[in-house]
């Protein structure tokens, strides 16, 4: 090439032969961003409907008074193309003026019309009227209240800022960011975060709901059918793809952070660990999940980690949802991980590799034989399908890479399976322990708490094997399996 | 993908009648404060490394922060200090309260290059470098760092709680770059097999990713606070387009409606864009406490409560 390099809109030929190939490109590009728009603006219409009583007018008006405070002389500048595209002219005149409201006549347009969030200050906690406390968590305490002014029920959750010198704590800012753009049907739906006079007081203003699954599951004289456990399995995964889509990595999935409506639906509740995560992947803290829904992978102390973990502890709830009692209940980080790899086998190189690197896997020592997994999670699961079975197992992969996503568990064969899932309107409902008083809570460990949770300055994760298995050196029983510790 | 419909945005009666206005600051005043705002908030940043998402969040939290509160009752320091320190929790680039008192204290110290030169000590031999680089110019007293960190930390609170708590910021970078990219005008994205066939111009378009990023940030400051009533994607198709316009990178026709952008949006955004920030190409100088004054080649803005006062004081007996 003896010429410089020209732009392929410089000659004719080249800018037929790249036209064709761009238009083919762009419809494919338009088409894929239709489709994902259109999902996104459905999803977000739901989540608009639900909370929203009131439309906001003004804030639709916007748009408009930005559009027609501009002189039209100044519009003409934007067109790219001299003359006006033939072909689109009739679709442009076809749609209305804008009016004083900003709303068009095409759905098209209409997609972008959905009231953004006001931009205001918080109301007083003095809007609600406190009924009863539920239950005082690690994080903050939960109230039932009534909101004054509508009478309808609602639970509090105050933010524990107590001793904060650092300003407000960032695993509060995360808890209270994470929540708001995780929006679905079987999230927990957040109101509004209100606050009181002193500066420490804040408050989330939640819906009540009647129940959690823990106490659920304790209460209940018969373990859920398999139709009851599929539609519960299926609400928890849509609601944690979505989570996962957005970016945010719960990080808490318990069956006591799952709450359950009358109405047969479950909320995941309790962000009080739940982050935003990067592309590529940051080290993280791995002083995250309850130990009993904790993954192979944060327990062997690795510092990268993702949405992985979330769904280790969907496979622990899906199994807790068919025994009724916890499915690994370690009573220490190493007993859970002997109890895990008791069930799942002591992984092969093949099977996960790697995961002799990790930083705790060095101190210890794994017998060397391996386990056939299928057939002890068969026999542990009587009552469970073949695709029942399967399900589990990818869920509880023990290599975090071949974990299966929350998107592809939704698609497999076990959801297809008889018996269906059960329609929601069809679910039982129960008596619930938060209307009246505290709800019992029998032992289980709980969330890590907020001192080992992210740091404000930046992670704080474990440095060498401090933590984890330190004062351990004797061997750890847990069910018949050991690990020796070194 | 980023969620672009959560992001608040102001109501035209909060942009009409700012609480600032309603407790007597002239526009043109709080306009000016606004900008001084995102000066500071940009170089602090700068000096400190933080990434420009970091950056912008602040100032977009301090503009949100100014729609619901005036700037009698939260003075421009601690509401820069508050911002960014909000603003590297929530962008997970947390920096200390310590840190960020010290970069604002020396941006407003005479060893700044913000600082007025005309305000330097004439006295001395020293060239005006020299001047500058004296240390003692920007020590923080142990008191002073006290009471400043306190006031940062209140301030948090009530930003927080002017914000209702949203402090979801959707940048229009990322999108943009998506954009670009969609639009096939990024280098690289199919490599050309012949000169004929080159589906771009490699030299040419790499700048076109930074130039529409300098348009969306030149934009934060833009005394329209455009960022405050468009969405993230109407923001980044505007930038693209000034971008291949200066670049001369010819766009697919009505390639904007793709992402549902109006032909009259785009053409309010452009006009935005091009109108540039409101002191034009003047320099603005900013001190602590001081006059406000015209000056040879730029104007000096004294951001103290005090200094405010004073200057709407004087406007007012024109
Ligand atoms: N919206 C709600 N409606 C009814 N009960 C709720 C609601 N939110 C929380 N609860 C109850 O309060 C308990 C504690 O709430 P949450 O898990 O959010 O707080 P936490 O302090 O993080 O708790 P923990 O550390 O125990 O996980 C829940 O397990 C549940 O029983
Ligand atoms: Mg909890």
């Amino acid at each position: 090439m003896s010429s410089k390099p020209k732009s392929r809109w410089d000659t004719e030929t080249a800018e037929d032969a790249a036209e064709a190939a761009r238009r083919k490109a762009e419809k494919e590009a338009k088409k894929a961003l239709k489709l994902e728009k259109a999902k996104k603006a459905e999803e977000e219409a739901a989540a608009a409907a639900a909370r929203r009583r009131h439309e906001d007018e003004e804030r639709h008006a916007q748009q408009s008074l930005a559009v027609s405070d501009e002189p039209p002389s100044k519009r003409r500048k934007v067109s790219a193309e001299p003359d006006e595209d033939a072909a689109a002219s009739p679709r442009r005149k076809k749609r209305a003026p804008s009016t004083a409201n900003g709303e068009r006549d095409t759905s098209e347009a209409r997609l972008l019309r959905f009231p953004a969030p006001e931009i205001k200050p918080c109301n007083s906690v003095d809007d609600y009227e406190p009924l009863n406390r539920i239950e005082e968590g690690s994080y903050g305490i939960v109230s039932r209240a009534r909101h004054i002014a509508t009478g309808e029920v609602v639970a509090l959750k105050k933010l524990k800022l107590e001793g904060e010198t650092d300003g407000f704590p960032i695993t509060s800012l995360r808890e209270i960011q994470t929540l708001m753009a995780a929006r679905h049907a079987n999230v927990v739906n957040l109101r509004e975060v209100v606050v009181g006079e002193r500066l420490n007081q804040v408050y989330i203003v939640m819906d009540f709901i009647e129940h959690d699954l823990k106490t659920l599951l304790d209460d209940m004289p018969e373990p859920f059918l398999q139709s009851e456990v599929k539609t519960l399995m299926i609400q928890l995964l849509s609601a944690t793809a979505t989570m996962h889509t957005n970016w945010i990595m719960h990080r808490d999935l318990k069956t006591s952070n799952l709450l359950m409506n009358n109405r047969g639906q479950i909320k995941v509740a309790d962000f009080g660990l739940a982050r935003y995560f990067g592309d590529p992947c940051l080290p993280l803290t791995q002083l995250v999940v309850t130990l009993w829904y904790r993954s192979p992978e944060l327990l062997l102390g690795a510092q990268k980690y993702g949405t992985a973990i979330d769904i280790w502890s969907i496979g622990c709830i899906f199994a807790e949802l068919i025994l009724k009692e916890p499915l690994f209940q370690g009573k220490s980080e190493i007993d859970q991980l002997s109890k895990i790899f008791e069930l799942m086998g002591v992984p092969t190189d093949e099977e996960w590799p790697g995961w002799r690197r990790l930083p705790n896997s060095k101190s210890l020592r794994f017998p060397r034989t391996k386990q056939t997994t299928g057939h002890l999670l068969r026999s542990k699961f009587p009552l469970l399908t073949t695709n029942g079975v399967s399900l589990l197992s990818s869920l509880l992969s023990l290599d975090p890479s071949k974990r299966i996503t929350a998107e592809e568990a939704l698609k497999h064969p076990y959801f297809r399976d008889d018996p269906k899932p059960k329609s929601e309107a069809m679910f039982p409902t129960f008596p619930s322990k938060a209307g009246q008083e505290k709800r019992r809570r029998l032992n289980s460990p709980s969330a890590p708490m907020r001192g080992d949770a992210p740091q404000l300055f930046g992670e704080v994760g474990l440095t060498g094997r401090s933590g984890l298995f330190a004062g351990l050196d004797e061997e750890e029983v847990g069910g018949g399996f050991s690990l020796k510790v070194h | 993908m980023v969620t672009i419909f959560t992001t608040p945005l102001a109501t035209p009666a909060q942009l009409s009648t700012s609480p600032s206005q309603l407790s007597g600051i002239p526009d043109p005043v709080e306009q000016k404060l606004r900008l001084v705002a995102c000066r500071l908030i940009q170089a602090a940043g700068i000096l400190m490394e933080l990434p420009q998402p970091t950056i912008s969040t602040a100032i977009l939290l301090l503009q949100r922060y100014y729609l619901t509160t005036s700037l009698p009752s939260s003075p421009l320091l601690q509401t820069c200090l508050a911002s960014l320190y909000l603003s590297s929790k929530l962008t997970e680039h947390a920096q200390k309260p310590r840190d960020l008192i010290n970069i604002l204290k020396y941006l407003l110290s005479p060893a700044s290059p913000l600082y007025p030169p005309h305000l330097l000590p004439k006295d001395s031999e020293e060239t005006t470098e020299k001047k500058r680089s004296n240390k003692h110019l920007y020590y923080v007293s142990e008191g002073d760092y006290t009471a400043l960190k306190s006031l940062l930390l209140s301030t948090e609170a009530k930003i927080l709680r002017a914000l209702g708590f949203n402090t979801t910021v959707n940048l229009p970078y990322t999108l943009a770059f998506n954009y670009l990219q969609a639009l096939g005008v990024l280098s690289h994205s199919s490599p050309p097999k012949s000169p004929s066939e080159s589906p771009s111009d490699p030299l040419q378009h790499p700048k076109l990713v930074s130039t529409t990023f300098a348009y969306l940030t030149d934009l934060l400051s833009s005394p329209s606070q455009v960022y405050l009533t468009h969405h993230p994607h109407e923001l980044a198709v505007a930038g693209i387009y000034l971008a291949a316009r200066d670049h001369g990178v010819k766009l697919p026709e009505r390639w904007w409606e793709v992402w549902d952008v109006e032909r009259e949006t785009l053409g309010f955004l452009v006009v935005v864009m091009r109108g540039g920030t409101y002191v034009g190409d003047k320099k603005v100088w900013i001190v602590e406490e001081g006059v406000w004054e015209e000056v040879e080649g730029g104007e000096v803005v004294a951001i103290g409560a005090e200094s405010v006062e004073r200057e709407v004081e004087r406007l007012r007996n024109l």
